[in-house]
């Protein structure tokens, strides 16, 4: 008796919701958000008039930091810890195969990840207004397009994790989110100054990872005009084709790996 | 998870009680370059010190970014320089910050990354950096309040918030002069700051009792200094060193102005003294070049 990848992934999902609720993952949540408020209060205290920018500034680099961190951690136990406490042969014992147990742990932590980043940037959405700072429009899309990262993100930590130790996962996982920035820098600067060929750099920056792409809180904070739509499509293109390969790559190791 | 959150619950209650105990030394008032003393008292008051000079820090590099509306700036290389590939960043305004400075994203024609460069350039502020516009400086003013309550000892703070103070409206002269003396009040051994309230005075207020008031006080500072052996530390900071030259160079056009030209060339002398390659200082020492 076969069964459909969406059930599969529904079950795996309302399973991993209720898993996340009972590691009280969202606690870590709370606690932020409680320390988020604690800040904002101290600048209620010494009044906000001109800091507007700076306010923003830091709230949402606060965010970004630790949605990536959280993402990354979520992602990176999927699998092992279905190995370490075998319950992942009783998981392989019903009708699912590997891949689809694999895509609805990408699922699990994409769910996970994404509804602990809208409930940090709710309330920091929240605490923002109470300061009378509002934002423009493009918070939309900055929402969406982070939403599209942590989906790029879930991807690669749950392919890695079939490859690496969970803690080698978490290390290489972060160098990769946090440190996308300066690769791309680099591949640049070597173009220029070292006359690395326009063919390569693009073949390079093609393989590099673009997490900070799905960044647009800068342009938030300085309160910039809506991007053109057609490049949330382009990222919303690369996040499935880049996530894909990710989750393919960990597919063809995970299919035959020996467990336990 | 579990182990995060009481982890973060037992720092937010170690640094309860580390503010509790570094506060009473942290509100001490602290000479400048001397700021380490009242730190090193103890290892948790050192700690809390790295603390607020680092969001000192911090806010200062953010200024920068904040006129630019987040648009990153970088040195061009020498490279760039030479050969002038890269665009020079310039202002469209008065508020001219910018020596061979180019932006960190590049513009379309020297892209070479195609897609990638024009999804870059849509989702990180971006602009073309001739010719720029910068933000009203009222937007970065508070930013200069915070930084130098976090860390009184931050002199450039002090410097260059009251240069913006003035920037952004010329009738705020009080309250340029206000800040620079809360500074100097904060670091009474800061060479830099009276300097800077001694040239307020001369070229603003022309009051020159009071400018050479301001400049032999930033001079005793530099004696201070030196009789302690700290000269070479002095000569270190951008802004000091640059503080306790313009000093020597204030007097001198003072005593010019005043028409007493022996005592232009003594203070000019006695300048080259610390500084023997300012050409500034040479003009003034030899009075018959100096128009």
């Amino acid at each position: 008796m076969s069964v459909s990848l969406v059930q599969v992934c529904r079950a795996l999902a309302i399973a991993g919701l209720l898993e996340t609720i009972r590691r009280k993952d969202l606690y870590v949540v709370l606690i932020l958000m409680v320390l988020m408020v604690l800040g904002a209060s101290t600048f209620r205290a010494f009044g906000v008039r001109g800091l507007e920018i700076f306010i923003k500034d830091v709230a949402f680099l606060a965010i970004g930091v630790l949605s990536t961190v959280l993402t990354v951690l979520i992602a990176a136990r999927q699998l092992p810890e279905e190995v370490q406490r075998r319950t992942i042969y009783p998981l392989l014992a019903r009708p699912i195969t590997r891949g689809q147990l694999l895509i609805g742990k990408w699922l699990v932590a994409f769910l996970a990840a994404g509804l602990c980043f809208l409930v940090l940037m709710g309330s920091a959405w929240l605490l923002l207004w109470m300061l009378g700072i509002p934002l423009k429009p493009i918070f939309g899309q900055y929402l969406l397009l982070k939403l599209m990262g942590i989906g790029w993100l879930c991807a690669l930590v749950v392919a890695l994790s079939v490859y690496l130790t969970p803690a080698a996962n978490i290390t290489l996982s972060l160098i990769l989110a946090f440190g996308s920035g300066l690769f791309n820098r680099l591949l640049l600067m070597a173009h220029w100054e070292r006359g690395l060929d326009a063919l390569w750099l693009n073949w390079l920056f093609g393989i590099m990872p673009h997490y900070d792409f799905f960044d647009m809180s800068q342009k938030v904070v300085y309160d910039w005009a809506p991007i053109a739509w057609w490049v949330i499509g382009a990222m919303g293109i690369y996040a499935l084709t880049s996530g894909s390969l990710y989750l393919l790559l960990g597919w063809l190791r995970f299919r035959k790996q020996v467990l336990g | 998870m579990r182990a995060i959150g009481l982890l973060i619950i037992l720092q937010g209650f170690i640094g309860g009680v580390a503010i509790r105990y570094v506060l009473p030394v942290q509100l001490q008032r602290a000479d400048t370059l001397g700021a380490h003393t009242p730190y090193d008292r103890s290892a948790m008051v050192s700690v809390m010190g790295e603390v607020r000079s680092s969001l000192a820090g911090y806010l200062w590099v953010k200024t920068d970014e904040y006129t630019h509306g987040g648009v990153w700036l970088r040195p061009m290389t020498e490279r760039e320089k030479r050969l002038r590939t890269a665009r020079e960043a310039s202002s469209a305004d008065s508020f001219d910050t910018h020596h061979d400075e180019t932006s960190v994203i590049p513009e379309r024609e020297r892209d070479p990354r195609w897609l990638w460069g024009n999804i870059e350039r849509q989702v990180k502020p971006f602009f073309d950096v001739r010719h720029h516009f910068h933000r009203p400086v009222r937007e970065v003013l508070p930013l200069y309040r915070f930084m130098t309550w976090a860390d009184p000892t931050f002199v450039q703070g002090y410097l260059v918030g009251a240069q913006m103070i003035l920037f952004d409206n010329k009738q705020n002269l009080r309250e340029a002069i206000a800040f620079l003396k809360e500074g100097a009040r904060n670091n009474p051994r800061s060479i830099a700051l009276f300097t800077e309230l001694g040239r307020y005075a001369l070229v603003q207020l022309g009051d020159y009792a009071q400018a050479e008031s301001y400049l032999r006080q930033a001079l005793r500072n530099g004696d201070y200094w030196v009789q302690r052996g700290n000269a070479s530390i002095i000569l270190q900071n951008p802004f000091e060193r640059d503080g306790w030259r313009d000093a020597y160079r204030w007097l001198a056009i003072l005593k010019q102005r005043e028409h007493r030209i022996d005592e232009q060339c003594e203070w000019a002398r006695r300048g080259l003294h610390y500084f023997p390659d300012d050409p500034v200082l040479h003009q003034f020492a030899t009075p018959r070049k100096v128009k």
